[in-house]
């Protein structure tokens, strides 16, 4: 299940400068162990005891995961995966 | 109160011939903005550009008062209803001219009305709030999951389309939706038809002793000032962007790693584009203000720091003993402004203070664009700019101070018609030569200083 990882800028020195790699895996946290494997540093920035860490957001296919089980969260082959900041208020 | 705008000139650097109120929010984007909830141009509910002029002129008097009793010879300043406007949609104009393509802004937003017509306002910063509010009432998951985006970015598009869940609520009797909200976590508040206006825009307190700053080289009011600030979102990284542009040196305390605002889409370069739009020109220090050891360096720099800034939850500055009486221990005479949400009135525990939520609660002709965060870093910049004029240190500003401050000013909507066109693009308006003196083009398009000193 291979899928494309939208990579944002604060999170690229850990993909070589990459906007996008490519990830496999059923699920978001199998997503997230594949791209540790290949772009060490990532995981420890994206999960904090557990659970997807407070000041991230990820979507798969514009979805936020956290509506469909977080790190639990079913991909298929050519979802679209894209990490965001996420700050909220005004 | 009603507008005096003696002092303050219409089009200012604007090269349009611009008559008054409406042409300027026609012109500098505000319909445009405040209009993409609607689907086309709307000029706002208030004359928002006269205010926030009137407000910057008076700051600006303010300045000039503190920039001559400097020894600093500066005679004059001006502003104008252009600036203002400019200045209110300047995170908008910075998102427009951003390296990534903007997002599309399909119309739609709350308030939400109850089965009785009741409206009001949801807030909630944390997605589970919203998934527990709409499971409760059957909404569907869908719907719920694809809307939390729009509802957390509103803040960012002026827009907030919701299909089918306003409907949801609207089957609902008002007393339900309350406890439903309650229950979950979800910030209710009830819009009000009485405007909100009793209270100062801001209060000062405390006496700084004989504490002038000498003449420095440059010559801005605030210059050879330095204002140490730990601020995020909008209302306090405005205030200390005013107070740069007045000439300071803003000192900006960011957790390690930096503010996570720096990296929200669009970005300019490097940096988000809204973001830059607040915090140009200001250094950055990283500083976990969580450890003892952070406070502690938060305390050794504001040793030599003349202003503390924060806009921090209710409790935070006892929690982590950065208190006014703390700042003033290490640094006598420092100005000690804290720019919250609600300021003291709705008690230890408020319901979330964000621009929305507080334009609900206090009356406000409501908008999705950002008009009383805008307008309270106004106003709390305004408060300590007196303040270092009358030597108090201590500002107290809320968003419900700034808004009762916007609900004082006379509601008498101008409606001259237009003599020039409505803005509907603001990439047009950041590259159209008649602007240019307004602006900066930088990695995105920043808006100049709203006041020119003349010496």
């Amino acid at each position: 299940m291979a899928v494309t990882v939208s990579i944002p800028t604060i999170l690229r020195t850990h993909t070589g400068g990459e906007k996008s790699v490519s990830a496999t895996g059923t699920t978001l946290a199998e997503i997230i162990d594949d791209l540790e494997n290949n772009h060490g540093g990532l995981k420890a920035r994206l999960v904090k005891e557990g659970a997807l860490h407070r000041f991230v957001n990820v979507y798969v296919n514009d979805e936020d995961v956290r509506f469909a089980g977080g790190l639990t969260a079913p991909v298929k082959d050519g979802d679209n995966v894209t990490i965001l900041p996420a700050v909220a208020g005004g | 109160m009603t507008l005096s705008l003696d002092a303050v000139s219409v089009a200012g650097p604007v090269d349009l011939p611009l008559a008054g109120e409406q042409d300027v929010q026609a012109a500098c984007g505000i319909m445009h903005v405040h209009g993409r909830r609607f689907g086309r141009p709307t000029p706002l509910g208030l004359d928002y550009a006269s205010i926030v002029a009137a407000e910057l002129a008076e700051l600006g008097a303010h300045a000039l008062t503190f920039a001559q009793a400097r020894g600093i010879p500066l005679h004059a300043v001006s502003t104008s209803l252009a600036q203002a406007a400019l200045l209110a949609v300047a995170q908008y104009l910075a998102a427009a001219t951003a390296d990534d393509p903007a997002e599309p802004h399909s119309p739609g937003g709350p308030p939400f009305h109850s089965a009785e017509g009741v409206a009001f306002e949801i807030e909630a910063l944390d997605p589970s709030v919203w998934q527990r509010f709409w499971a409760t009432f059957g909404a569907d998951d869908q719907a719920v999951s694809q809307g939390w985006r729009p509802f957390l970015h509103r803040f960012a598009t002026a827009t907030c389309p919701l299909p089918s869940l306003p409907e949801v609520l609207a089957a609902h009797p008002m007393a339900w939706i309350t406890e439903v909200a309650h229950r979950t976590g979800m910030t209710l508040v009830r819009v009000s038809d009485q405007p909100v206006c009793h209270g100062p825009a801001f209060v000062l307190s405390g006496a700084s002793g004989d504490q002038r700053r000498g003449c420095p080289a440059e010559l801005l009011p605030l210059s050879g000032l330095v204002v140490l600030e730990s601020c995020r979102r909008v209302q306090g990284p405005l205030a200390g962007h005013l107070l740069r542009l007045l000439g300071a040196t803003v000192l900006r305390i960011e957790p390690p790693g930096g503010d996570p605002s720096r990296w929200v889409p669009p970005m300019a370069g490097d940096t988000s584009a809204r973001f830059r739009a607040l915090n140009w020109g200001k250094d950055v220090v990283e500083i976990d203000l969580s450890t003892p050891g952070g406070r502690q360096e938060a305390l050794d720099l504001a040793t030599s720091a003349d202003v503390f800034l924060h806009n921090w939850a209710p409790g935070k500055a006892e929690q982590w003993s950065l208190r006014p009486a703390d700042l003033a221990r290490v640094r006598p005479g420092i100005v000690y402004a804290h720019a919250s949400g609600w300021g003291a009135e709705l008690g230890a525990n408020p319901p979330l203070g964000t621009d929305f939520v507080v334009q609900a609660y206090s009356g406000v002709p409501p908008s999705l664009m950002t008009i009383v965060d805008v307008f309270g870093g106004v106003v709390c910049a305004h408060g300590i700019v007196t303040a270092l004029t009358r030597g108090a240190t201590r500002v107290d500003s809320s968003l419900l101070s700034a808004a009762g401050r916007l609900n004082s000013w006379q509601r008498r909507r101008c409606a001259e018609p237009l003599t020039v066109p409505v803005c509907d693009d603001l990439t047009a308006l950041a590259a159209d030569p008649r602007f240019a003196r307004a602006l900066i083009q930088d990695d995105c398009v920043l808006v100049s200083s709203p006041w020119e000193f003349t010496s």
